[in-house]
């Protein structure tokens, strides 16, 4: 009992951390992150400059109490990793694709800044793909199919990567698209988009290789 | 290496797929006959590509 008590806790500091690199990447001005506080300002008038290094840090600080958590007790460990992720990243694609979904005119405008597709199917593809984020996204969470949903899940990943390295190589101004529909906008949220995604790939990849159960079927002996 | 990947592809759930793929399709087709004039589109097409703000 204890070791899944420490086990546990370590994975939920774990787990927050992994919170905090994902807002400090992707939302700098939320409530999870550090860098934008009055106070931290006020004695490091620069720190807000440093989102990056501080969500990535807090990224590597996450996987270095992940290993003491796997080696108390493995079972457990892996457990409690592949509910975190499959909450995780199920609930990041639901997140994401909402606003996708309400306004799709306005995802269709970032999809056409990419200049990636043929002309003919950027329209379809912005009416197409976010529902394939929501309902993939919600599938991770809610159904056993854990394999076929992150096998989506990780090719929507590997898309994702190629549009914004094809962007940043034409060197185009724009957003990711990923959670906030805007215009024509500077390079930096591609490059901060591009290294998320190339974090959550590797997880995404794991969790194609589980074996198909619910997240309640993971913790039934 | 090529039989694990083909062995990996064969133990998904297809049919699990493509119904999944089905239902988004046509909840796509639902949402773009429901959304506002400003924010549905044309089925088939592009929107125009914005100037390129400065750095």
């Amino acid at each position: 009992m204890k070791k899944h008590i420490l086990s546990a806790a370590l994975l939920l500091i774990a787990a927050f951390l992994v919170a905090v690199c994902v807002a400090e990447i992707s939302f700098p001005e939320s409530a999870l992150t550090f860098t934008d506080y009055e106070s931290l300002i006020a004695k490091f008038p620069k720190i807000w400059k440093y989102n990056i290094h501080t969500g990535l840090a807090s990224l590597v600080i996450a996987v270095l109490l992940i290993i003491p958590a796997y080696k108390k007790d493995k079972e457990f460990a892996l457990k409690g990793i592949e509910t975190l992720l499959r909450l995780g990243i199920g609930g990041m694609f639901i997140f994401a694709s909402i606003f996708k979904i309400q306004d799709p005119h306005g995802f269709a405008v970032l999809v056409a800044q990419y200049q990636f597709l043929p002309s003919f199917a950027n329209n379809l593809f912005s009416l197409i793909y976010p529902q394939f984020e929501f309902w993939f996204g919600l599938a991770m969470i809610v159904t056993p199919f854990i394999r076929e949903s992150a096998f989506v899940i990780f090719w929507m990943f590997v898309s994702f990567i190629i549009a914004l390295s094809w962007a940043l190589a034409l060197d185009l101004g724009i957003t990711c698209g990923c959670f906030e529909l805007e215009g024509a906008q500077s390079k930096s949220e591609a490059w901060t988009s591009l290294i998320r995604d190339i974090i959550l790939i590797g997880p995404t990849f794991w969790l194609a290789l589980r074996p198909n159960r619910s997240i309640l079927g993971i913790w039934k002996k | 290496m090529k039989d694990k990947i083909l062995e990996y592809i064969k133990s998904l759930h297809w049919k699990f797929l493509f119904i999944a793929a089905a239902f988004c399709i046509g909840l796509a087709i639902v949402n773009n006959l429901r959304a506002s004039e400003e924010k549905s589109v044309a089925w088939f097409g592009t929107q125009d590509v914005l100037t390129k703000p400065g750095e």
